[in-house]
C-alpha cells in the first residue's frame, strides 16, 4: 500500500516544482500505469515513492509518502528496496556486474544475505521469469531485451511488495517489449506484485493496465479505471499530446459522430467487437488509385551481400534501387540487417560482395566524409552527435568538416527552420530530449543532403514531436530529396511513408508501396489494418492503415 | 568488440585454482629478484614453460617474448656502458659519451646484462599465465579475499563492467561523427587529436550521464554506506585445490630458504664466479624447481576431477 | 579528509625515497623492496577511498572515468605514447579530488592491462597514474592557469616514465647510481618525450573544455566530491 498526501518536490536550484501536490493512494495487486508527457513527473514520482527522491536527489519537498508504512523520507532506500523494486529504462544503466548471478546476487549481498539464501533466490527470481538458461552467462552476451530481464531478476530477488518500471521497454525492439511487458502482467497476475509502470506509448501497455493515471507539469490531471479515463478524460489527454492508440482514437471519433458505444476498446479484438456493433453492413469499396512512381533512381545496390568479420552473414544478396524523392520506411525484427543496410549508404560500411552506388559514385571509391556532402545520417540518440559548447557550433559543425564556404548563412536559415534561433548560444546538452533531436536534426540538414537517413528517429518521441518531425520530412522529400527511416515504428511509417521495405535475416522478404506491404505483414501491420481484417465482407477494404482513411470509408 | 587477453580455454592450467596460480606467479616473481646467479634464473625461466605450452597460450607467449626482448637489449646495452667493475676488457671506446665517460666493455658486465635478462624473461613469462588464464573477476575476487576495501573493489569491477558498453558507445559516436564529415586519419597531428576530441567529449558526456543512473540503480537496490555485507561469489577453495595452493607456495619458502642461507648469489664482478654448485646447494636447487613444476601434474589431475 | 593529507605527504616521501635510496649503498633487494613499497601505497589510497567514498555516485563516477580512461589507451596503440589516459586522469583530479584521481588513474592502468597484458609493471603504473591525479587536485589551488596546466602535464610525462622505468631500474642495472638512473631514462626518453608532448598538447587544446565538461557535472548534481558529503536537505517542508 502506497499513500502519498500532499506530496510536493523541487529538484535543488529548479523554480518549477517536478512534483505538485500530489495525493494517491496505491492498493496492494494494482496494475497502475502512469503515463503522460516527458518532463511530465512520471519518473520523479518513482524516484519519490522508493526514496531516490529526497535521499539521492537533493532538494525541497513538502508533504509525505507511506510506503508499506515508512515513511519515504526517513527511510533512505536501501531500507525500502526490500518493498519497492524499481527497474529502470536502459539495461545497460542498471547493471553493475560482469555475470548474471552476480548481477542477481549484488542486492542480496547489500543487505548481507546469507550466500544459501542468496542462491535460492537467484534461481527462483529467474525461474519466475522463465530465464534459468541465462543463468551462468556473461552480461555483455546478452541482448537488450535478455538484460532487461535480468534487471527484472535482480530487483524480485529481493521480494518486493511493489514493482516499478520506468519506461522499461524504450530501448528494446517491440518483440522484445512485448515480452518483458507480459512479464509485469504475470507477476502482476500470479504473484500479486503491485505494479507501477511508466510508458508513454500506451499502445502496448493499456489493457494490462487496472489503473491509469496521467502527469502533467508535476500534477495528476486524470486517474482512474482505465477505460474510465480513456473515455471521460480523452481531450485532455489529447490535448497533453500522448500517444493514444489507434482504436480508442477512432472509438472516439466515432463516439463524437454520433455512434453509441458503452465500452471503450482497449485490444484489436474489442476493436473489431465494437465495430461489429455500430457498423452496418455493406460499404461501397472506394476506388484510389495508386500513384506509379517511378523516379530517378539515386541509390542503387547490386547483389549487395556484408559478412561481419567474426563472420556473420548480415546481409544477403540485397537488389534495391531507390529514386528521388521518395520516403521509404525500412522495417524489420531486430538484427535483421536494417542498420548494416543503410550504413552502406554513406559508406561506414563497405559491400563484402555486390556494389553500392550514391547518386552514381560507387561507395567503394570514396570515403564516408566524401559521401556526407550528399548523405546526411541522423543517429537514434541525439546525445551521440552532441559534442560543442552551444547550438549554433554543433550545427557549423559539419559545414566546417565539409569546407562550406557559405556557413554563416546556411546556418542561420538552418536556425530558423528548426526554431532554434533562441537557443543558438545556448549549451546543447541541456536543452530538453525533443530540443536536442533538433539540434542533432538541424546539424545533419543544414548541409542539405540530397539523401537523408534517420535511425529510429521516433523512438521514445511523443506523439506531438513524432508529428512535427514527419511533417518536416515528407516537406524534405517533397523538394525532390530522398528520405529513409529505419524504424519499428509501424503507425508513423502507415501514415507518413510512401514505400516500405520489409527486411529478414538479412534478405529484403517485402518491397512495394506500404499499403501493399503493411496490410500483408502479420507483425508489422499497424493496428487500425488488424482491425479492418475482420470486415473484408462489409466492404471494408483490407488495406486501410489509418484512423484518418476508415473514418472516411465510415463517415 | 576488444576482448580481455584472457581467454577460457578448458586446459589444465585454467582449471587450477586462481589463488594457485597467483601464488606461483608471484613465487616466480620474487624468487626471480632474489636470486641473482645465472643457473637458477635460467632454470626459473624454464620452469615456466611447461604450463605455458600446457596452457595454450604459446603465440601470445611468444609475441610477449618478441617484445621483452626488446627490453632485454636495452638491460644488455646498459649494463655493459656504465658498468667499470668488471676486469675483463673487452673494448674500450676511443671516444667520450656524455654522462657515460669513455665506455670500456667488460666480459663481466656482458654478462651480468645476460644474467639479468634471464630474470627479465623469467618474470613475464610467468605473467603471462596470470594475464591468459586467470578472469579478471577471479582476480578482484582474489583481491576481496586478501581483504582490501570493498569499494575500491567494486569501482574496479564496475569498470570492466562498463568497457563493452563503453566501446560500443565509442564506436557508434565514431560512425556518427564520421556521417557528420569528420575524418579521423587526416591531417597534422592536431588536426587528428581534434578529431579524436570529437569522439571523447561525446563520450565523456554521455558516459557522465550514465554514471548517474547506475548509482541511482545500486541505491534502489539496497546499496548505501557503512553496512554489512555478504558475497555470494568467492573463490571456491575445495579439496582438490589445497595441494595446488600449497604447491603454490611451497617454492617460495624453498626459496626463500636458500636464499637465506646465501645460495643463488653469484658473483659477477670483478670476475666471473665459477659456475659449479655444491651438493647441497644442487640438491636444494633440484628439489626447488621440481616443486615449481610439481603445479603442472596438479593441474591435469584438478582437470579429470572437473571432468568427472 | 584531514587525516588523508598527512597519509598523501607520508605516501609521496616514502615513495620518492624509494626511488633515490638505492644509491645510499644499504643492502637491500631494492626491485623487491620498492615494488612492494608501491603496493603499500596503491592500498593505503584503496582504504582513503573506502573511507572518503560515502556514496554509490562516487565509486560509480570514479570507475566510468577510469574505464573512459582505460578504453581511450587501448585504440590510440597505433600512435605510440600519445594517449589521452595522462589528460584524462589529471582533469579528473583537478575537478574531482586527490582521492578521485588516483583512483581513476589507478583504474586506468589496473583494467587497460586486462587488455594489454598484466606485468610486474602494473603497479607502477597504478602509482604513477594515480600520482597524476592526486597532483592535478593540488595543482588547481595554484591556480596556474592553461599554460600551468600544459606545463603539468609535460612534467607527468617525463614522471610517469621515471616512476615506471624504476623497477627495471631497481631490478637489471648494477650499479644503482644516478648516473645510471639518468642513462636508464634516456632509453625511454623518445617515449616520455612523445607522452609528455601529447599531454601538452591534449591539456592545451582541450584542457579546458574537459574540465569545464566535469565541473559542469560535479555542480549539476552539487557534490563536493570526496571532499563533504551532503545529507539529504530539506529546505521547506510547509504543511498544508
Amino acid at each position: 500500500m502506497i499513500k502519498i498526501e500532499d506530496f510536493t518536490f523541487y529538484y535543488s536550484g529548479a523554480s518549477k516544482p517536478a512534483l505538485e501536490e500530489i495525493n494517491l493512494e496505491i492498493g496492494d495487486g494494482e496494475f497502475v500505469l502512469v503515463t503522460g508527457p516527458s518532463g511530465g513527473g512520471k519518473s520523479s514520482l518513482c524516484r519519490a515513492v522508493n526514496g531516490l527522491i529526497p535521499h539521492f536527489y537533493g532538494g525541497k519537498v513538502a508533504g509525505q509518502i507511506e510506503v508499506e508504512g515508512r515513511d519515504t523520507l526517513k527511510h533512505p532506500p536501501k531500507e525500502l528496496a526490500t518493498r519497492v523494486g524499481m527497474v529502470f529504462q536502459d539495461p545497460e544503466n542498471q547493471l553493475v556486474a560482469t555475470d548474471v548471478e552476480r548481477e542477481i546476487a549484488f542486492g542480496l549481498e547489500n543487505l548481507a544475505f546469507p550466500r544459501e539464501l542468496i542462491a535460492r533466490r537467484i534461481e527462483e527470481a529467474l525461474d519466475t521469469l522463465g530465464i534459468a538458461g541465462l543463468r551462468h552467462r556473461q552480461l555483455y552476451e546478452l541482448s537488450g531485451g535478455e538484460k532487461q530481464k535480468i534487471a527484472i531478476a535482480s530487483v524480485l530477488a529481493l521480494h518486493p511488495q511493489v514493482l516499478m518500471l520506468d519506461e522499461p521497454t524504450s530501448e528494446l525492439d517491440p518483440h522484445s517489449a512485448e515480452e518483458v511487458l507480459a512479464i509485469t502482467k504475470r507477476l502482476n497476475d500470479e504473484l500479486g506484485i503491485t505494479i507501477i509502470l511508466i510508458e508513454h506509448r500506451l499502445d502496448r501497455v493499456i489493457q494490462h493496465a487496472d489503473r491509469l493515471i496521467v502527469l502533467d507539469g508535476g500534477r495528476v490531471v486524470a486517474d482512474g479505471k482505465t477505460r474510465e479515463v480513456l473515455s471521460s478524460n480523452y481531450p485532455d489527454i489529447e490535448a497533453i499530446g500522448l500517444g493514444i492508440p489507434p482504436v480508442i482514437r477512432l472509438t472516439h471519433e466515432l463516439k463524437s459522430r454520433g455512434f453509441n458505444i458503452n465500452k471503450m476498446p482497449l485490444t484489436v479484438e474489442e476493436g473489431q467487437i465494437m465495430l461489429i456493433q455500430v457498423l452496418p453492413k455493406a460499404y461501397a469499396r472506394l476506388p484510389r488509385p495508386e500513384a506509379e512512381q517511378n523516379n530517378k533512381p539515386v541509390i542503387e545496390m547490386e547483389k549487395l551481400w556484408h559478412i561481419y568479420p567474426e563472420g556473420n552473414t548480415a546481409l544477403q544478396d540485397i537488389s534495391l534501387k531507390i529514386g528521388e524523392g521518395e520516403l521509404v520506411a525500412i522495417i524489420g525484427r531486430n538484427a535483421s540487417g536494417k542498420t548494416t543496410l543503410v550504413k552502406h549508404l554513406n559508406g561506414l560500411l563497405k559491400p563484402t560482395r555486390g556494389t553500392v552506388a550514391v547518386g552514381g559514385i560507387d561507395t567503394e571509391e570514396t570515403t564516408t566524409a566524401e559521401l556526407a556532402r550528399r548523405v546526411g545520417f541522423v543517429f537514434q540518440n541525439p546525445n551521440d552527435h552532441l559534442l560543442a559548447d552551444t547550438v549554433a557550433e554543433e550545427i557549423a559543425f559539419s559545414l566546417k568538416n565539409l569546407g562550406f564556404k557559405n556557413t554563416s548563412s546556411r546556418l542561420s536559415r538552418t536556425l530558423d527552420m528548426f526554431k532554434l534561433a533562441e537557443y543558438q548560444s545556448q549549451y546543447p546538452r541541456s536543452l530538453s530530449g525533443g530540443q536536442k533531436q533538433r539540434v542533432a536534426l538541424a546539424s545533419v540538414v543544414a548541409i542539405q543532403p540530397r539523401i537523408l537517413i534517420l535511425d529510429e528517429p521516433t523512438r521514445g518521441m511523443e506523439y506531438r514531436l513524432k508529428h512535427e518531425l514527419m511533417d518536416f520530412l515528407r516537406e524534405y522529400a517533397g523538394q525532390g530529396n530522398t528520405v529513409i527511416l529505419v524504424t519499428h515504428d509501424v503507425e508513423t511509417v502507415a501514415e507518413y511513408a510512401d514505400r516500405v521495405v520489409l527486411l529478414s535475416d538479412g534478405e529484403i522478404m517485402a518491397d512495394g508501396s506500404k499499403r501493399q506491404i503493411l496490410s500483408q505483414a502479420q507483425l508489422f501491420s499497424p493496428q487500425i489494418n488488424r482491425l479492418v481484417q475482420a470486415f473484408t465482407e462489409y466492404g471494408i477494404p483490407d488495406d486501410i492503415l489509418t484512423v484518418a482513411e476508415l473514418l472516411e470509408i465510415i463517415k | 568488440m576488444i576482448n580481455f587477453r584472457y581467454r577460457l580455454k578448458g586446459t589444465p592450467v585454467h582449471a587450477l585454482n586462481p589463488f594457485a596460480k597467483l601464488a606461483w606467479v608471484a613465487s616466480i616473481f620474487v624468487l626471480s629478484l632474489l636470486f641473482n646467479h645465472p643457473v637458477y634464473l635460467l632454470l626459473l625461466f624454464l620452469s615456466t614453460l611447461p604450463l605455458v605450452i600446457t596452457a595454450q597460450i604459446w603465440r601470445q607467449w611468444v609475441s610477449l617474448m618478441k617484445f621483452t626482448l626488446y627490453l632485454c637489449l636495452a638491460i644488455i646495452i646498459i649494463n655493459a656502458l656504465v658498468s667499470s667493475h668488471g676486469t675483463h676488457l673487452l673494448w674500450q671506446a676511443p671516444f667520450q659519451l656524455p654522462l657515460v665517460g669513455t665506455p670500456a666493455i667488460t666480459l663481466e658486465a656482458i654478462f651480468f646484462g645476460a644474467g639479468m635478462c634471464l630474470r627479465l624473461l623469467a618474470i613475464i613469462s610467468a605473467f603471462a599465465l596470470l594475464t591468459f588464464t586467470v578472469h579478471p573477476d577471479d582476480i578482484m575476487l582474489a583481491m576481496l579475499k586478501m581483504k582490501l576495501p570493498y569499494k575500491s573493489v567494486l569501482a574496479i569491477s564496475l569498470s570492466t563492467r562498463f568497457i563493452p558498453t563503453l566501446i560500443e558507445d565509442a564506436a557508434r559516436i565514431s560512425d556518427v561523427q564520421r556521417s557528420r564529415g569528420l575524418e579521423l586519419d587526416r591531417g597534422r597531428l592536431t588536426q587528428r587529436l581534434k578529431s579524436r576530441m570529437a569522439i571523447i567529449i561525446p563520450l565523456l558526456s554521455n558516459s557522465l550521464d550514465r554514471t548517474v543512473q547506475v548509482a541511482e540503480a545500486m541505491e534502489a537496490r539496497a546499496f548505501g554506506s557503512g553496512q554489512k555485507r555478504s558475497f555470494y561469489k568467492e573463490i571456491a577453495l575445495k579439496k582438490p585445490d589445497i595441494p595446488a595452493l600449497i604447491m603454490g607456495l611451497i617454492p617460495l619458502l624453498l626459496g626463500i630458504f636458500i636464499w637465506w642461507r646465501g645460495m643463488g648469489d653469484y658473483q659477477y664482478y670483478p670476475a666471473l664466479a665459477r659456475l659449479g654448485f655444491t651438493g647441497l646447494e644442487g640438491t636444494l636447487l633440484a628439489l626447488l624447481i621440481l616443486s615449481l613444476c610439481l603445479m603442472l601434474p596438479l593441474g591435469l589431475a584438478r582437470k579429470r576431477i572437473e571432468v568427472d | 579528509m584531514r587525516k588523508s593529507y598527512f597519509l598523501l605527504m607520508l605516501i609521496i616521501v616514502v615513495g620518492t625515497a624509494a626511488l633515490f635510496a638505492p644509491q645510499l649503498n644499504f643492502s637491500l633487494n631494492w626491485g623487491l623492496t620498492a615494488t612492494l613499497l608501491v603496493i603499500l601505497a596503491i592500498v593505503a589510497f584503496f582504504f582513503e577511498f573506502e573511507a572518503a567514498a560515502i556514496s554509490s555516485k562516487e565509486i560509480a563516477l570514479v570507475a566510468m572515468l577510469g574505464t573512459i580512461s582505460a578504453v581511450a589507451r587501448v585504440p590510440f596503440a597505433a600512435i605510440p605514447n600519445l594517449q589521452p589516459c595522462t589528460y584524462l586522469i589529471i582533469c579528473a583530479g583537478y575537478v574531482f579530488g586527490p582521492v578521485a584521481g588516483f583512483m581513476v588513474g589507478a583504474i586506468t592502468a589496473l583494467v587497460s592491462n586486462f587488455f594489454l597484458g598484466q606485468g610486474p609493471w602494473t603497479p607502477y603504473q597504478m602509482f604513477a597514474w594515480g600520482l597524476a591525479g592526486v597532483s592535478a587536485a593540488y595543482i588547481r589551488q595554484l591556480n596556474l592557469g592553461r599554460a600551468g596546466l600544459i606545463i603539468f602535464g609535460a612534467l607527468w610525462g617525463y614522471l610517469y616514465g621515471w616512476i615506471v622505468n624504476t623497477w627495471f631500474w631497481l631490478s637489471f642495472i648494477y650499479p644503482l647510481t644516478l648516473k645510471t638512473f639518468l642513462l636508464y631514462q634516456l632509453n625511454s626518453l623518445w617515449f616520455d618525450t612523445l607522452h609528455a608532448t601529447g599531454n601538452a598538447l591534449f591539456l592545451g587544446l582541450f584542457g579546458v573544455k574537459t574540465i569545464a565538461i566535469l565541473e559542469r557535472f560535479r555542480q549539476r548534481f552539487n557534490w563536493g566530491l570526496l571532499d563533504t558529503t551532503h545529507p539529504p536537505r530539506w529546505e521547506t517542508r510547509q504543511q498544508s
